[in-house]
């Protein structure tokens, strides 16, 4: 799925920078990256979501 | 991206004893070619059950030991045989391995290798699934049949059509930013909740926890509701789509009640003549017994005709002598020339006069003519124009009876069709096709609502959030972060399905266009347009949508998008195909022979002798044709793969 992916990346990047420009770009690419790489497994896609947004903000919360 | 090395075979249906087919090169055609009946099906067959263990419209679990061939089970005693299909993916060489035999347990086994190294099981299984996943195997393993199934969705949006549009955009890869969605839609959820549920605990915002919590439930009971909604939406849809198709079938039987009622008044008008025929000809009938006598009667008027020409000389000849005679008596002169006569001359002239006229009685002459006269005329009622009437007439009678037959005929056809639907029922199919169009349209609205008022308490609940984040400490901060960051993320990930979709969709229409123009035969037809279904519609010079397009124009219009679908990593390899050419006309089959290599980099084709011409397949192919097979009888339970070009 490499170039599907590429593909959704890139559209994700364009509508993130047009109308989201406030959302953390790596934490969207991380999300992502999480759906690809555990297509076939939702449930561990899921776990690592939640870790993923709660790390990002519990470290964004600590520095704000 | 997967591509094929060689499969082999150990007796696997009618390949007895260990064959090969090998693939050279990881671009181009290869084409086996057998008759029906010799094992083109079941070679399809055997890349499937090498690649997922299963045969299609067979339950294998039950019967594997099926596909051994009958001969070598015989020979050894015991039901075994194995499939071996190698493959290289991402410069990674696999080998998997399955194979059957009756006296194991368990009896089938599969093993994957990975560049020499065997894989576990599950492990396996998941490997196999990420190269080549069976969900999407219908764009790349499929025959004639399985391509009819595109033609439903090409067309309308049937139930099939839904399944193939959900397998497509899972092709696509629409699938993953959709989870991605609501994986983070839950956690937005349980964050809200649980900063409800602290914000309860707090005196400054027990209130604003309370409203926030009922908010957070108002809002999944609002989304239950929609999901509801569309759920008996979906349903009434199919419901409508079903009764349009009956009542299409019913637009059908309005047509031919038209046409019984026009041949209702073909067979009055049919039976006033066929009445009318055979008055006439009953009008014959006493006389029809002469017709017996016809031919002797013809004889008799000719027999007569030459008597009656024989008296009518005879009198002239009669009236002359004694208009002769009684001028001699009277007169010196001669009759003829009137010049004076010698006595002599005159008496010798006189004697032979009356001698003629004493062999001519032109009395009995002239009661003689009279009879003859009277006997032709009674014969001439028997003349051969009479018969000619009768014939006519007849003819006519049979023709009309023929007219009659056939209407009834007609008549019997269309009344033994419109028996299947009654009038009743097609009243009823309209008031429910009534009543489910305005339950769509009110179930429309009712979600349009729905999904206006979960907007509306989404911005109540950030404020509500914000409010709270005014009195709270540093451990509620993070909660709000992570319901703000996710609530964010939530509509990045909607409005990038809608921008994704589209993408995608502008890639499949320009790539399947390209395809469908080698394709076509018919110069007119210019492009090809995606629907939201992702149906394709044909577009002439005007760019207007061709209608009524033929089958096998569906059958292009599907091969076009299964070329265009191999664009998208998770089906790109090769195209294995059992005789697609089913509904094609010859010119339309050389055109897709000829396009073969536009379908995917390997195509792998099972035809059979004749499905289209050999040389030409071979001359339009030219270097791309990279391997021949044929499939070879050398017993009726024995087909051999023989390499023609490998």
């Amino acid at each position: 799925m490499q170039d599907e992916s590429s593909e959704l990346y890139s559209t994700v990047r364009e509508v993130r920078e047009e109308k989201f420009p406030g959302l953390d770009a790596k934490l969207v690419e991380d999300l992502l990256s999480i759906q690809v790489q555990y297509a076939s497994d939702p449930v561990e896609a899921r776990k690592r979501t939640e870790t993923t947004i709660s790390a990002w903000a519990t470290d964004h919360g600590e520095k704000g | 991206m997967l591509t094929l090395t060689s499969l082999t075979l150990r007796d696997f249906g009618p390949y007895k004893g260990q064959q090969i087919i090998s693939f050279a090169r990881e671009r181009g055609v290869y084409i086996a070619y057998g008759p029906n009946g010799r094992g083109k099906t079941t070679l399809h067959n055997a890349f499937r059950y090498a690649l997922y263990g299963e045969i299609l419209r067979r339950n294998r679990r039950e019967q594997p030991g099926e596909l051994a061939n009958s001969e070598s089970s015989k020979e050894r005693g015991y039901r075994s045989f194995a499939t071996v299909l190698e493959f290289v993916s991402e410069s990674v060489k696999y080998r998997l391995t399955r194979s059957y035999d009756e006296r194991e347990n368990p009896s089938e086994v599969m093993l994957l290798e990975r560049d020499g190294a065997v894989l576990a099981q599950d492990h396996a299984e998941k490997v196999v699934n990420q190269l080549a996943p069976r969900s999407v195997s219908q764009f790349f393993l499929f025959d004639g049949e399985l391509l009819r199934k595109y033609e439903a969705l090409l067309d309308t949006d049937s139930p099939e059509g839904q399944d193939l549009e959900r397998e497509i955009e899972r092709v696509l890869g629409i699938p993953l930013v959709v989870q991605a969605r609501e994986h983070v839609a839950e956690y937005r959820k349980s964050a809200a909740r649980r900063l409800a549920d602290i914000a309860k605990t707090e005196e400054d915002t027990q209130r604003l926890g309370a409203s926030l919590q009922q908010a957070e439930d108002q809002k999944a009971s609002l989304q239950q509701s929609a999901e509801e909604i569309l759920k008996d939406l979906k349903s009434a849809q199919s419901r409508l789509d079903e009764l349009e198709e009956q009542l299409k079938s019913q637009q059908q039987s309005e047509v031919l009640l038209d046409r019984l009622d026009g041949l209702r008044q073909a067979l009055k008008r049919a039976d006033d003549n066929q009445d009318n025929a055979r008055q006439a000809l009953s009008e014959l009938a006493p006389d029809l017994w002469k017709l017996l006598l016809s031919s002797r009667a013809a004889k008799h008027v000719e027999h007569l005709a030459s008597e009656i020409e024989k008296g009518e000389a005879d009198l002239s000849t009669a009236r002359a002598l004694e208009r002769d005679l009684q001028h001699l008596d009277h007169q010196a002169d001669c009759p003829v020339c009137h010049r004076g006569t010698d006595p002599q001359l005159r008496e010798q002239l006189l004697s032979e006069l009356r001698d003629q006229l004493n062999g001519l009685n032109s009395e009995q002459i002239r009661t003689n003519l009279e009879l003859s006269r009277a006997a032709r005329k009674k014969w001439e009622a028997f003349s051969p124009m009479d018969v000619r009437l009768v014939v006519d007439r007849d003819k006519a009678l049979r023709a009309y009876q023929l007219e009659r037959h056939d209407i009834l005929e007609e008549m019997d056809d269309i009344e033994a069709k419109l028996s299947g639907i009654g009038e009743e029922t097609i009243r009823q199919l309209r008031t429910e096709r009534h009543q489910r169009s305005l339950q769509i349209f009110r179930a429309n609205e009712r979600l349009q609502k729905h999904e206006e008022q979960i907007k509306e308490q989404d911005t109540y609940i950030q404020g509500l959030i914000r409010m709270i984040g005014r009195h709270t400490g540093k451990t509620d901060r993070t909660i709000i972060l992570k319901e703000q960051v996710a609530a964010e993320l939530v509509k990045l990930f909607e409005e990038s399905i809608t921008a994704y979709r589209a993408k995608l969709r502008r890639k499949v229409e320009k790539r399947a266009s390209e395809v469908f123009v080698d394709l076509a035969a018919e110069p007119d037809y210019q492009r090809l347009s995606i629907t939201d279904g992702y149906g394709l519609q044909i577009l002439g010079p005007d760019d207007e949508v061709i209608t009524g397009r033929s089958a096998g124009y569906e059958h292009l219009v599907a091969l076009s998008l299964i070329a265009a679908l191999q664009d998208s990593a998770a089906v790109r390899g090769p195209v294995i195909m059992d005789s697609p050419f089913g509904r094609l006309d010859p010119d339309h089959t050389a055109h897709v022979v000829a396009a073969l290599p536009k379908l995917a980099r390997q195509v792998i084709l099972l035809a059979f002798e004749g499905e289209f011409d050999r040389q030409e397949a071979v001359n339009a192919l030219g270097p791309n044709l990279v391997g021949e097979y044929t499939l070879e009888r050398v017993s009726g339970r024995h087909t051999r793969l023989s390499a023609q070009r490998s």
